[in-house]
C-alpha cells in the first residue's frame, strides 16, 4: 500500500490528523481565488495611458461590466455575478464595487452573506434594510452602513420610495479573519465635513472616525470645489488606494479622471488629488494589497 | 453557455447558506453539488464519489479549513479546493472560473 493510499484508508478519528502533522505544510492550497503570498492587483492590465509610475491602474467609466435586470441597473468594476473578466477580479482585498441603481418599491429579497465585509454607501434616495440581526433601518445619503458577514447573516434590501430611484455603492471587501461574529453598524456623517477635504468614513479601529471593519482599511470621501488640491497620506505601508470619482472630475497626480472612472495607485507613501471642476466628489479606499 | 460538467462539495455548518449555494450551484447547466456540514462525511463523500470542486463554506474552524487545504489536495488531486467568500451567488461564478478558466464559454453573453 503506497502512502496516499494509506492516507486515504485511515482519514477517520485520529488517522486523518496523524497524516496532517505528517504532511506538514508543504502541500498549499492552489486553488483558492486568492492565491497568498502575491501582490494583488497583478492580474490588472498595466496601465499605459498613466504618466505617474508603474504601480497604477485605471478603470475607465465605461469598461466596468453591466447588468440590467429591469428594476436594477449596476455596474461592476469588477467581476460579478455573470460578469467575468480575469483581468478585474480585485484590487488587493477590494473585491466587490457595484454601482447600483434600484427602481422606486424595488429591491433585493432576504439573502445570505458570509466571509466578507460589507460597506453601503447611499448616493441617492432612501434603503431599506433588514437583517436576520434584527435591524430594521434606513439608510439615505451621508449615511454609511456596514456589515461584518462572518459566520452568516441574511438580509433584504428594498427602496423605500415608491416614486424615486435609489443609487448607492456597494463595496465587498475581503476580511482579515474567516468567520468572525456577525455584526452590523451604521452611521450618520455630517457632510459639512467633507467639504474640500476628505473625511474619515471607515477604519479598522473601534474607537476611530466612521465605521469599522474586519480590516485594515481606511475609507474616505471629500467634496470639493475646482482647482482645490489635497494631498492624501496612506495609513499602512504596503497598502494601496483605489480612487473611485462618484461626481465630477479629478486629476491623481496626473492621471485625469471623469465621473464613475477607477484608479488604483500602490507602493507609494502619499499622493495628490485635484479637482477639475465644481462638486467634485471622490471616494477613496486604502486597502491592504495582500491578504 | 456552460460547457463542463461540475459536481460541487459544499462544507459548512450554516445550513440555509449551505442550501443557498447548492441552490445556486445546481441553478447552473452541468453543475450538480452536495452539501456536508462535518469532516467525516466530507471524506466518506470523497471517497464515494468524483468531485470536482469542493467549496468551504462558512463555521468551519480555521484549523479545520487548513486540514482540509492540506490534505484534500494531496488525496484528492483532482479535485479543487476553493474558499467560498461572499455567501451566495455573487462570486461563486467568478471563484470557479478562476479554477476552470475554460469551463465556460461566452460567460458574458
Amino acid at each position: 500500500m503506497n502512502r496516499k493510499e494509506f492516507l486515504k484508508k485511515g482519514l477517520f478519528g485520529t488517522g486523518m490528523f496523524a497524516a496532517t502533522a505528517t504532511l506538514g505544510n508543504i502541500l498549499n492550497n492552489d486553488n483558492d481565488e486568492i492565491k497568498k503570498p502575491e501582490v494583488l492587483g497583478f492580474n490588472h492590465i498595466p496601465n499605459t495611458d498613466s504618466k505617474i509610475m508603474e504601480n497604477t491602474i485605471l478603470h475607465k467609466a465605461h469598461t466596468r461590466g453591466h447588468a440590467n435586470h429591469g428594476w436594477l441597473k449596476s455596474y461592476h468594476t469588477f467581476s460579478f455575478a455573470n460578469y467575468h473578466n480575469p483581468e478585474r477580479m480585485h484590487f488587493g482585498v477590494l473585491r466587490v464595487l457595484n454601482d447600483d441603481t434600484v427602481d422606486p418599491g424595488m429591491g433585493f429579497g432576504t439573502h445570505p452573506h458570509d466571509n466578507m465585509e460589507i460597506i453601503s454607501i447611499p448616493l441617492e434616495g432612501d434603503l431599506e434594510h433588514k437583517d436576520s440581526m434584527g435591524n430594521t433601518t434606513v439608510i439615505k445619503s451621508g449615511d454609511v452602513q456596514v456589515m461584518s458577514a462572518g459566520t452568516g447573516i441574511f438580509h433584504s434590501e428594498y427602496n423605500k420610495n415608491k416614486d424615486q430611484r435609489v443609487k448607492f455603492l456597494q463595496i465587498w471587501l475581503y476580511p482579515n479573519k474567516r468567520n468572525v461574529q456577525p455584526r452590523y453598524d451604521q452611521i450618520t456623517l455630517n457632510v459639512a465635513e467633507r467639504k474640500n477635504k476628505f473625511q474619515q468614513i471607515l477604519s479598522p479601529n473601534t474607537d476611530d472616525e466612521g465605521v469599522w471593519i474586519h480590516q485594515d482599511a481606511w475609507f474616505h470621501i471629500g467634496k470639493f470645489d475646482n482647482e482645490v488640491t489635497s494631498q492624501y497620506q496612506l495609513k499602512k505601508k504596503g497598502n494601496g488606494v483605489y480612487v473611485f470619482v462618484i461626481s465630477g472630475s479629478a486629476s491623481v497626480e496626473n492621471q485625469l479622471l471623469e465621473t464613475r472612472d477607477g484608479f488604483g495607485i500602490w507602493d507609494t507613501d502619499a499622493f495628490t488629488i485635484t479637482a477639475n471642476a465644481e462638486n467634485t466628489e471622490i471616494l477613496l479606499m486604502e486597502v491592504p494589497m495582500t491578504l | 453557455m456552460l460547457m463542463w460538467n461540475l459536481h460541487f462539495l459544499v462544507i459548512g455548518t450554516n445550513e440555509i447558506i449551505l442550501e443557498t449555494l447548492v441552490r445556486v450551484i445546481t441553478s447552473v447547466d452541468h453543475w450538480t453539488a452536495h452539501s456536508c456540514n462535518e469532516l467525516e462525511s466530507m471524506f466518506e463523500y470523497l471517497k464515494q464519489h468524483e468531485v470536482n470542486v469542493l467549496l468551504l463554506s462558512s463555521g468551519l474552524e480555521d484549523e479545520v479549513e487548513r486540514k482540509i487545504k492540506t490534505i484534500v489536495p494531496f488525496l484528492y488531486p483532482e479535485t479543487a479546493v476553493i474558499a467560498h467568500y461572499g455567501g451566495g451567488s455573487g462570486l461563486l461564478r467568478n471563484e470557479v472560473l478562476s479554477v476552470f478558466p475554460d469551463a465556460i464559454a461566452n460567460q458574458n453573453s
